[in-house]
């Protein structure tokens, strides 16, 4: 991971200079272009071909070589590309003090990947968490109070969302707890 | 998920069957269409029309519309969605995705990280099955 470049030189600098780019205005214009280009039609399309049954490739496959094309189309010349590239993934985190470098592209706005603190041994935290109801029925009836003190069939009917907890989830039961979503 | 899925069904039947669990968390968008869509089969597909939820009704509805798409709807797999403060994403560190092993007395067993972009499935499920092997 990158280290601040504080005082406008340093590690940022240095990278910039690498890429032969100017500025950092310069590598601003051009995270803006390659965040239009990643929602284009032309992007989400080339997505939507890769990860299928008979397909070896991905969607970072197709990331990497939507930056390469902005780049290049920003005169970066291919003896500079790998640097170039690095800066353009980096910025964020080169000028962690320059809010535009995490505003500019989303994939930094809405990372929210983190280590974390938990290890394993410790206890789970015991937060709140709402059953879904599926052609199966509610998930875990047992201990689910609705957000109002009602029942859960009740608390469904009125819509209002149904509460429970990662403990009573557990209920004493080794669990696998899968975290994820649709996308 | 998608990558997953498949396995879940049986892993949970075979959990079932010997007083273990396998449950889901429905958490935060990963790549929903208005933040940081990505239309590859193995994020949202095709099309990708999910949004960002904005209550926690659309974050109900999507738990079970990502149900029928991963095909479980009728594994009798029970779902949670977190709370729109994000509060089980932001203390678990879950976003994307991320699988737990949760042992009787309730303590962290397994905290799995993802190896070039999956989970190794197995060894998680070996661990479910020693685990419930153990005396309660």
């Amino acid at each position: 991971m990158a280290r601040s470049a504080s005082g406008g030189g340093g590690e940022g600098e240095a990278a910039l200079r690498a890429a032969g780019l100017g500025s950092k205005a310069e590598l601003l214009e051009i995270l803006a272009r390659e965040d239009t280009c990643r929602h284009s039609e032309a992007t989400q399309a080339a997505y939507a071909d890769v990860e299928a049954p008979g397909s070896d490739t991905d969607w970072l496959e197709v990331t990497a070589a939507m930056q390469e094309r902005v780049l290049r189309e920003s005169g970066v010349p291919q003896a500079r590309m790998a640097a170039a590239l690095w800066l353009l993934r980096s910025a964020h985190a080169l000028w962690p003090e320059d809010a535009r470098f995490r505003q500019v592209s989303c994939w930094v706005r809405h990372n929210r990947a983190r280590v974390g603190v938990l290890t394993p041994g410790c206890p789970a935290p015991d937060l709140r968490l709402h059953p879904i109801e599926t052609e199966r029925g509610a998930s875990s009836a047992a201990g689910v109070f609705s957000a109002t003190g009602a029942s859960s069939a009740a608390g469904a009917s009125a819509g209002v969302a149904a509460v429970t907890s990662v403990r009573r989830v557990c209920a004493g039961k080794p669990t696998l707890l899968v975290a994820g979503s649709f996308t | 998920m998608r990558e997953l899925a498949p396995a879940f069904a049986s892993l949970h039947r075979e959990a079932r069957a010997v007083g273990a669990q396998l449950a889901i968390v429905y958490i935060a968008e990963a790549h929903a269409a208005d933040e940081w869509p990505i239309n590859s089969t193995r994020c949202a597909g095709p099309g990708n029309s999910v949004l960002r939820p904005t209550s926690l009704a659309q974050r109900c509805a999507l738990a079970r519309r990502m149900m029928h798409a991963l095909q479980l709807q009728e594994s009798g797999i029970p779902v949670y969605a977190d709370g729109l403060d994000d509060a089980f994403l932001e203390a678990y560190a879950a976003w994307p995705i991320r699988l737990f092993g949760i042992d009787r007395q309730g303590r962290l067993a397994q905290i799995a990280q993802p190896e070039q972009g999956s989970f190794r499935l197995p060894a998680l499920r070996e661990w479910l099955l020693e685990e419930a092997a153990k005396d309660g």
